[in-house]
């Protein structure tokens, strides 16, 4: 019976039409989940006077009008925002790179005793909700009198990019063969020969990956910055933005600019994930999810 | 870093230059982490036992656990955590499993899904209130235009729909996590399970239920835990879209701890409910492993 019923599995007759039928839904899909961002894109590009328009013929700007982002530029710091942010997550990424990459190639590795240990320390610690962080963080920087510094904010997102950036970067070092580094070692090339010649350039694209991520995240963090930073000036583009254009102080005429200002703010994170997704999805969470 | 690494270490065998290797390359991260984590976590725990007007040691911040401004925040917490997952997975696992078939772009289709990921959460909460503008939000007008609603919605300023809407906020935001979990499991799929499955004569819909989804339990259930205490511990979110509101409705945790130190200026409380949070995440972390370890101990 079972081999008789052979022919029937699945659609094979028709191949392509079922790839077609796959593609439509896999876009239909795709333009529900990406309509949020797409709608506040497209309607940053409405015209001012057309902006809160009651027909729906006017949802879609007929042209694209810039005044928005004119108006969100002129009237805020958001250009220096933007570079505040720039700064701290480059800095994020730099120092969680230069940390969490020899631990992590430690951690896959090397066998040492305390590995294991290390390895949970430095995963799990991801698990720790900021918010909790946030009232000791608070109180300790108002006391050291670090608010409003870049490197103070650093520092604390580093807290959640260095066992992200561990964990994407050990389970990238598990997945380079062994055998360039066995061969340096039989070569007769010290350790850190081998670390230093064979291993870092290796790296490169893990490296590039872990720091988009860690980038990512420092970019889009919310709490953190919102809490510690005080001043106009040291702003981060994501507390510039929730302190210029929302709230209560906000009119509604001032919405056409926030979603320019979001269109802005999002750009840079959107721009470089869109680049390096691909790692995300093919190399992070494996070695979790081997099970 | 690399630098480091003393000379002396050449003259000694391969497992002490591993052991020392090792340790020196792990310290700097460990130490940095632990810096930045123990001294606040010491605080946090002194600082929940000191009762704010009488600076007495004592179990009133714990106490206070019990009031009516507690229980409320912690429930509707834990509807986000729970509710969104639900969401999540409801969306994520037929997504992953429909991107995995052979089709165009799934590439380009896959990286969109995922973009979510990226965007900051001001501007997740920028698109959330302009799409569900009471007066000029797209929802209300193709609604009202097409005749499936009467007369606008309020969304996150009405009662009835503000939970509704800050959970299908944060669904949105956590999907990608979910999807990218469950679809990198299903790339782990051996394809020969499939193929002895097809030659067995299996169905579709029986392939499905009983190659696909038992290969997907472990990594849905990481990803339920993994997500569901990320937004149960998340603050920006609900506080950029309603912050609380309508009338406390919407009021979470981290909204509470919050609204204790910056608004009442009681540290105690506020570091009561950080701790109330942890322990919550961690409890679920802690039911997740003993659910795989023990799945893992009947398999073998």
């Amino acid at each position: 019976m079972a081999t008789t019923m052979l022919p029937r599995t699945g659609w094979p007759s028709y191949p392509l039409l079922q790839r077609c039928l796959y593609t439509f839904l896999g876009m239909m899909v795709m333009l529900a989940v990406v309509f949020p961002f797409l709608w506040i894109a497209l309607s940053s590009f409405r015209g001012v006077d057309e902006f809160f328009s009651l027909d729906l013929s006017g949802a879609f700007p007929k042209s694209l009008d810039l005044t928005s982002y004119e108006l969100a530029f002129g009237r805020s710091q958001l250009t220096r925002w933007v570079a505040n942010s720039l700064i701290i997550a480059s800095g994020t990424t730099l120092l969680s790179l230069s940390v969490s990459a020899p631990a992590a190639f430690a951690i896959a590795r090397l066998r040492f005793r305390g590995r294991n240990a290390g390895a949970v320390v430095l995963i799990s610690s991801y698990a720790i909700p900021s918010i909790m962080l946030a009232v000791p963080v608070f109180v300790l920087l108002t006391t050291l009198r670090l608010t409003n510094s870049y490197f103070a904010l650093i520092l604390l997102h580093a807290t959640f990019t260095i066992p992200f950036t561990t964990w994407v970067l050990q389970d990238f070092y598990h997945s380079i063969p062994p055998d360039l580094e066995e061969a340096g070692y039989i070569d007769g090339a010290s350790l850190r020969r081998v670390l230093w010649h064979i291993i870092l350039p290796l790296s490169v694209p893990g490296l590039l990956a872990g720091g988009a991520y860690s980038f990512i995240l420092s970019w889009t963090e919310f709490l953190f910055a919102f809490l510690l930073v005080q001043s106009a000036d040291a702003f981060t583009a994501p507390v510039g933005v929730h302190a210029y254009f929302t709230g209560r102080n906000a009119t509604e005429s001032v919405m056409a600019q926030l979603m320019a200002a979001s269109v802005v703010v999002s750009l840079p994170s959107v721009v470089i994930f869109a680049y390096f997704q691909r790692y995300l999805v093919s190399g992070f969470l494996k070695g979790a999810v081997k099970g | 870093m690399i630098r480091s690494v003393p000379h002396w270490y050449r003259n000694l065998s391969i497992e002490s230059t591993m052991q020392v290797a090792g340790i020196i390359m792990v310290i700097p991260a460990l130490l940095l982490l632990l810096m930045l984590l123990v001294a606040p976590f010491g605080y946090i725990i002194v600082s929940s036992f000191i009762e704010k007007r009488s600076q007495g040691i004592g179990f009133e911040n714990y106490a206070w656990l019990a009031s009516p401004l507690f229980l409320p925040s912690f429930a509707n917490s834990l509807i986000f955590g729970i509710g969104s997952v639900l969401l999540e997975i409801v969306v994520a696992v037929p997504l992953a499993i429909l991107l995995n078939q052979r089709m165009y772009l799934r590439g380009l289709w896959r990286a969109l899904i995922t973009l979510p990921w990226a965007v900051p959460t001001i501007a997740v909460a920028a698109a959330f209130l302009w799409l569900c503008n009471p007066h000029y939000g797209i929802f209300n007008q193709v609604g009202l235009e097409y005749g499936i609603l009467n007369e606008p919605l309020g969304f996150f300023g009405d009662p009835d729909l503000a939970l509704l809407s800050v959970v299908v906020a944060h669904a949105w935001k956590g999907l990608p996590l979910v999807f990218i979990i469950v679809f990198a499991a299903l790339q782990s799929l051996p394809e020969e399970q499939l193929e002895a499955a097809k030659v067995d004569g299996a169905w579709r819909l029986a392939q499905l239920q009983y190659v696909i989804l038992p290969h997907l339990k472990a990594p849905i259930a990481l990803a339920a835990v993994l997500s569901g205490a990320y937004n149960f511990a998340l603050f920006d979110l609900t506080f950029l879209l309603t912050g609380g509101g309508p009338a406390g409705l919407t009021m979470t945790l981290p909204m509470l701890e919050y609204n204790q130190m910056f608004r009442s200026l009681n540290i105690g409380r506020a570091a009561t409910i950080g701790i109330t949070i942890f322990l919550s995440c961690m409890a679920s972390l802690l039911a997740l492993y003993v659910l795989i370890a023990r799945d893992r101990a009947r398999r073998t």
